[in-house]
């Protein structure tokens, strides 16, 4: 799909896959968090390691990320894209959970 | 960009047409920054509810898990009606886009219905700093949809009235792109703010 005059777009085998792949995850993701085997911690890297996993299959699958021709700009921009929002989150989380941890003693004391 | 099979789409303007799918995947690029933002300021704000109800007992499971098949299902009948379009297969085009349309209508009815039990029991955004974050994440989501349910209806007009152009094929291919987008950014939504956000 990101390369608009591609073939592969008449392609109807990759919607197939991703669409069953990603069923598949979401039920075994609701699964996971509905019965209580993991801790929170356990289950948070789970829950969101899966969810990168489906994010992946429907950027191969859905996107056709995978075929584009080199140059492979849409693929450099989405990593890109990728670090600054790992840097964004990462660092605002990183940042907000020091705050809370250097405020909250005093708060509660 | 370049691709051999250029000769397959007749389009006067076909120098523009990668660079016009290039310039809307960045948009949607930056659009995933916006994002991540907002699930930044829902992570940090998550357990600053106030005294109010804790999230495990304002969410529905089962009936988020619905809504999160229903939008899925959508989103793989708009890449089967981005195919047929390629196809040039007007009458399928039409029928997938109808049943997405009426999939991601389905999916605002009930994301509003949510919204709107919210607030009739007491927990509308301006409860806790927890349900500003929920209310700006999701209604942010809520938004992108209805701008690309009012897109699918733009978009198919003339399609009906004047078949399948390579402008139109291309405009598709935009739509679809952004309604994977919000699937994805959905089940992100899904598994940070309902799953994960009822333990």
């Amino acid at each position: 799909m990101l390369d608009p005059t591609s073939e592969s777009n008449k392609n109807l085998k990759a919607p197939i896959i991703s669409f069953a792949v990603s069923i598949a995850l979401t039920l075994v993701v609701y699964y996971f968090a509905v019965v209580n085997f993991l801790d929170i911690k356990q289950l948070m890297f789970t829950l969101i390691g899966l969810g990168v996993v489906q994010t992946i299959v429907q950027l191969v699958f859905f996107f056709q990320i995978a075929d584009e021709q080199k140059p492979r700009w849409n693929l450099m921009t989405l990593l890109f894209t990728v670090m600054v929002i790992i840097i964004i989150v990462g660092g605002s989380m990183w940042i907000m959970s020091n705050i809370d941890y250097n405020l909250m003693p005093k708060m509660s004391s | 960009m370049t691709n051999p099979g250029h000769e397959a789409y007749p389009d006067p303007h076909h120098d523009t047409y990668s660079k016009t799918v290039f310039g809307f995947w960045i948009y949607i690029l930056t659009d995933f920054i916006l994002f991540g933002v907002l699930f930044a300021t829902f992570a940090v704000l998550k357990n600053s509810t106030f005294g109010a109800t804790p999230p495990s007992q304002l969410f529905n499971l089962p009936r988020v898990l619905i809504q999160t098949l229903i939008l899925l299902t959508s989103s793989f009948t708009i890449a089967l009606g981005g195919a047929f379009a390629h196809r040039k297969n007007k009458s399928a085009t039409l029928i997938t886009f109808l049943i997405t349309f009426v999939l991601g209508l389905v999916f605002v009815i009930m994301q509003h219905s949510e919204y709107a039990h919210l607030i009739a029991s007491g927990n509308s955004w301006q409860r806790s700093a927890f349900l500003s974050a929920y209310f700006t994440l999701l209604g942010t989501h809520t938004l992108h949809m209805l701008f690309a349910l009012l897109w699918v209806i733009v978009l198919m007009i003339p399609v009906i009235g004047k078949g399948l152009s390579p402008v139109s094929i291309k405009r598709i291919t935009c739509l679809r792109m952004f309604w994977q987008f919000l699937n994805i950014v959905w089940i992100f939504i899904f598994t940070i703010v309902y799953l994960l956000g009822v333990k």
